[in-house]
Parts: structure tokens; sequence; C-alpha cells
């Protein structure tokens, strides 16, 4: 009855029947769940069935708010490739995840990105995050020179790699005290890591001890560090 | 002012505050090609949080309206996570005319046009119910948490009502808080040494690249200067700092701008603050001024209040460069942090604003505080 959602428009056009009145409800019977990918595509193909009042009910049976932002992320979903509307269809991707898309004037120009994005195999979260972080990084020059994916690339060193780009300064100082804290004698089997979280860094030890003597040991060799460091506190506590 | 009014393409008035003052005001000063008359707030449909074509709109029609909620409450800083000086604001309108990279109120207003509340008398009578029943305490109100204080003054002239109502009460301190050069419109005013204008400033380079439409930093401190040849009190905020390339030397030079122009005595306070934004207003800020902005290139993270902030280290080394450069200068200079964690606090003074004896007129805990709050916030 509703045969929006194949992408193909000569098999959607005509086969549309209108319930304008209760259009929302029979939808929402017919289908209980539509992704953002689905509802950008049925207002594509079927726009001409929905009122601006329709649309907003309909998007509010899927429990979304029309708003101009929504409006825009999917207007522009549709012009997307199709790889990359799969990947939001598939991931569930909410329309706030898409906002970096608000601000691409040229959506072609960006094609290839989107494609890398919808076939890797990053978490959705760090999709998004490496969404955002590339389109931020397009804009400031728009050039994808630096920002595609390399062949012999995987999608983790993928996302590290335009992380790094995009936040060379905390990647620096990260890396520097990283390289501090293993330059740094810690007694074996206690693991120290220098690591980030949120707006601050620090240092992170755990330990593994098979006694109360091997306990004692452990500390005992950690306390040598501490006095080091307090003697010389640039070994590890400046970014300097 | 002719600048200020070109601003607004057009201006509404709702049919309630036709007889205020205000709005013979606005009927005097602006075209009446620019003014409408309306029952209702314009927009009516644009509910929620604004699109930034919406927003971009926003600043450019001004509502003038009858609000009937309250007009008071507590300074935002005052939350779990965040370390402020107890205050209150005194909110006479939504929205701004200038238009700072980073503006808190992109993350926050969901109003489609900038609104300015016709009935000051109601706000003064709801201040007045407040100050005499503390009128021995010495609590600080300020006005530009949703407005600039005085950037739209020259139209409303609010300041003159708020100075002479102060007069009542010396012990109160009224703070306008502006990034604007507005200030010959009360300078005339009778006052008791109470109200201070304090002035939101950057390095020039800053101001010219993301607080567009605000007075320059040679013009905030030549109305700072006429300020205190009046006997007003002057504060300076230096906020947000922002990280870019060359910040040492020219928050270095703004340092020495001040302490060249200025004494501590002029200025009891300066007060830093770093970046932090709501991490969903990254979303319009990028849309609206682009990744040219040292706003939207920053490097933030997420702190613990839930906003994005530079690394902890960054902010403690700027606070710490910026502060030495005055105590270099002269170790009279008060250099206190607002809004930042209790992190940076500790790891740059080594104490709790709090706990501290000479921060205690401005962080203690407000006596009587659970009144002031049942008193003063709708229920609603």
């Amino acid at each position: 009855m509703l045969c929006a959602f194949d992408r193909q428009e000569q098999q959607a056009e005509g086969q549309v029947v209108t319930f304008e009145d209760d259009l929302p409800e029979l939808l929402k019977s017919i289908y209980p769940e539509l992704s953002l990918t689905e509802l950008a595509l049925l207002f594509k193909k079927a726009g001409d069935l929905f009122s601006e009042v329709t649309k907003t009910d309909v998007l509010k049976t899927y429990g979304l708010k029309a708003n101009q932002d929504l409006n825009s992320v999917l207007e522009i979903l549709p012009r997307t490739p199709n790889e990359f509307q799969d990947f939001v269809h598939h991931k569930k991707l909410a329309a706030r995840e898409l906002s970096p898309l608000r601000a691409v004037f040229n959506l072609a120009e960006i094609k290839d990105l989107l494609i890398s994005i919808a076939l890797s195999t990053l978490s959705k979260s760090q999709a998004v995050s490496l969404l955002e972080m590339a389109i931020e990084l397009y804009l400031v020059d728009r050039s994808l020179t630096k920002l595609l994916k390399n062949d012999n690339e995987s999608s983790h060193t993928w996302l590290a790699r335009i992380s790094a780009l995009r936040m060379p300064l905390t990647k620096k100082s990260d890396q520097d005290f990283a390289l501090k804290t293993s330059a740094l004698n810690w007694p074996s089997h206690v693991k120290a890591e220098w690591i980030r979280s949120g707006d601050q860094s620090g240092l992170q030890i755990s330990l593994f001890a098979t006694s109360q003597a091997d306990f004692k040991k452990k500390l005992l060799g950690i306390n040598k560090i501490n006095d080091e460091l307090t003697m010389t506190p640039e070994k590890l506590w400046t970014n300097s | 002012m002719d600048q200020l009014l070109k601003s607004f393409t057009k201006v509404y008035i709702s049919k309630d505050a036709v007889t205020s003052d205000a709005a013979r005001r606005f009927f005097d000063l602006i075209p009446h090609e620019k003014i409408a008359i309306v029952s209702e707030r314009p927009y009516p449909e644009v509910q929620g949080s604004l699109s930034a074509s919406e927003y971009d709109r926003s600043k450019r029609e001004l509502f003038l309206t009858h609000y009937q909620g309250q007009f008071f409450k507590k300074c935002p800083g005052f939350k779990p996570g965040l370390v402020c000086c107890n205050y209150f604001v005194l909110n006479l309108g939504l929205q701004c005319n200038m238009n700072c990279s980073y503006c808190y109120l992109q993350s926050y207003l969901n109003t489609p046009v900038t609104t300015i509340y016709s009935n000051i008398n109601d706000a003064l009578s709801q201040l007045e119910l407040i100050a005499q029943k503390f009128s021995a305490e010495s609590y600080r109100v300020g006005t530009g948490e949703t407005v600039d204080s005085l950037s739209l003054d020259e139209l409303t002239l609010y300041s003159r009502h708020l100075i002479s109502f102060f007069n009542r009460y010396p012990k109160w301190e009224l703070e306008l808080k502006t990034k604007s050069k507005s200030v010959d419109q009360f300078l005339d005013v009778d006052h008791v040494g109470n109200t201070v204008i304090s002035w939101s400033i950057n390095p020039e380079h800053i101001i010219s690249r993301e607080e567009h439409g605000t007075a320059s930093l040679s013009e905030r401190f030549s109305a700072a200067q006429k300020c205190l040849n009046k006997n007003f009190k002057v504060n300076f905020h230096i906020d947000p700092l922002i990280w870019h390339p060359e910040w040492q030397d020219n928050y270095f030079e703004l340092v020495d701008q001040i302490t060249r122009r200025f004494s501590p005595q002029d200025i009891p306070h300066i007060s830093l603050g770093a970046l932090r934004f709501q991490p969903e207003q990254r979303h319009i800020m990028r849309e609206r001024f682009g990744m040219k902005s040292y706003v939207t290139r920053a490097e933030v993270h997420l702190s613990s209040d839930g906003k994005l902030r530079y690394d902890l280290r960054l902010r403690n080394e700027m606070f710490t460069a910026i502060i030495n450069r005055f105590k270099s200068q002269n170790s009279a200079w008060n250099v206190i942090m607002c809004m930042e964690t209790p992190e940076t606090w500790l790891a740059h003074q080594g104490i709790n604003p709090r706990s501290n004896e000479s921060m205690n007129p401005l962080f203690r805990p407000l006596k009587g505080e659970q009144k002031v709050s049942h008193h003063t916030h709708n229920p609603s």
C-alpha cells in the first residue's frame, strides 16, 4: 500500500493511497517503526500527500518533534549516497547525530567520505564521532585529501588519524604524557597508563598482587617512583 | 543609536505593552513603517529550540511585550559542579542584538524574536518585596543573563530606573554587564555608589573575530572611564578566554592595556572564565559561524558539569599566566575565576573559594536562601 522505501521512483509513483484524515495512525499501524531514512524518503517521494500539519503529526507519531532542524535533516538525507542512507537506517541514527550535515553546502563534495563511513567497521558512536570531526575538518579548507580512509588503513586507525587531525594539541599533549609515563621504572605487574577522561587527563595505575608481601613490594616500587617525581616532577606532571 | 535602530528590520509591540513608557519611546524613535501592533508573540508556530536561520532572524526583529512571570532568579553558576559567586539575575528581556560566536543564548533561547519586557515597574515591585525583607543583606543583582544590560538601554532607558531603585537599598549592589559602549544615557543619574558597570572584555583580536557587533576594546575602556569619572564602580570580566596560537601575547597585551589605563582601586575585581558551552550548542555555532572561528575549532572536552571546556591543564595554564601578569605589575590586582569547576580552583589556588575568608563576601552562602528561593521562583 505504501511503497516508498525501496528508493525506486518509478515503483513508488502512483501506488500510494491517500488517507489524509488518519494517515499518521494508518502509517503507524502498517509500519510500527520507521527510521529517519524511511521517513525522509517517504516525505520526498510522497511529499504531495502531506500537508505541513500532517507531516508534523506523522513525525509526532514516530516520536519526533517537527522543527526546522529536523526538516533540514529529512531534506538532506535523500541526497546522500544510498550506502549512507542504509547506514542511517540500520544504525538507527537520530537527527541530532546527523547535525553536522546541515553545515555542508555541497553534499556531493563529501560523497566519498559518507560512503567510507557507511562501509566502515566502526560502532555507531565511533562513526557518528568520525562524521562530525571529518565534516568539521572538511569545512576548514573544503578539501577531503587528508580525510578519506586510506586503502591500507583499518577503520579504527582511520578514526584515530581523524581524531588527531581534529584535536592536534590534545593528541600531542596526551602522547607526551603517555611517553613520560612509560619511561618511568614501574614494578612488574603494575600497569601504568596516561588516560584521558573528558577535560582531564591523568595517571591510572592497576596492579596484580599474589600475596601481602607481593602487594607491599609493588607499593614500595610505586612509592619509589613517587619519591622520584617529588624530586623531579617534570618527569611526569608537567607538559613542558 | 542610529546603528542600533537600523539593526532591527521589524519591531512588534504587543497590545498589552502599547501604553508603556518603553512603547512611547519606541514610537518616538523608530520609523512607524517598521512597527506592528500585535496581539500575540510573532511566529507562534516556532516552538522549542531555534534553527540557525530562525536564530539569525531573532536578532533582527524586536518584540516589546508585557511579562507576567517572575523576573528574578539565581545565577546559573549556582549549582552543583560549579563554583560561582552568590548572585541574583533580573531578566528584563531575551536575546541580544550583538552576535558573539560563543554566546550561550544559542543553546538556551527558544523565542523567535528579541524580546524586551515593557513592565519594568512590575520587575521593580518584585525586587522591592525581596529588598524590603533582606535590606540589611549585601545581595548582588545583575541584569545581563539573557540580554546585554546596556546594548538596548538607549532605547529603553531601564538603567535609569534600576539605578534610582537601588539608591533605596545601599547594601544591595546592581551589576549592569555589557559589551557595548552605551553609558551616556544614565551618567547623570544620582547614585549611592552601589551600581557596578561590568564589561566583558577580550583582546581586540578576539573581539574582531568572535564578538560581532560589539564595541571595540578601546570603546569599552572609554565607556568604563566615563563611568569611573561619575563614581560608578567598574569591573572587568575577561571571559571567555579563547585559546588561539597567539593567546599569550594577546592576553598579556590586554592585561597591559588594563594596567596602563586603570588602577586596582579603579577596578576592584577582575574575573576570568574560560570558554565553555553546552554540547548541543556546537551544531548551531558551526552552522552560523563556520569553522574559521576559534570557538567552533576549539579542542573542547566534556567537563564534570556537562559543558564542553578546554583541557583542564590548558585552562590552568591560561589562568596562571594571566593572573601572574597582573600580579607582576601590581600585587593589588584582585583577579578571580568565575564559572569554573572546583578542580580548577584547587589546581590553581589550592583552595575552594567557599572556604576562603577573603572570598567570603563574594561566595558566602546566602542567608534566608530557602525563603528567597521560595518567593522568587515561579512554582510552575
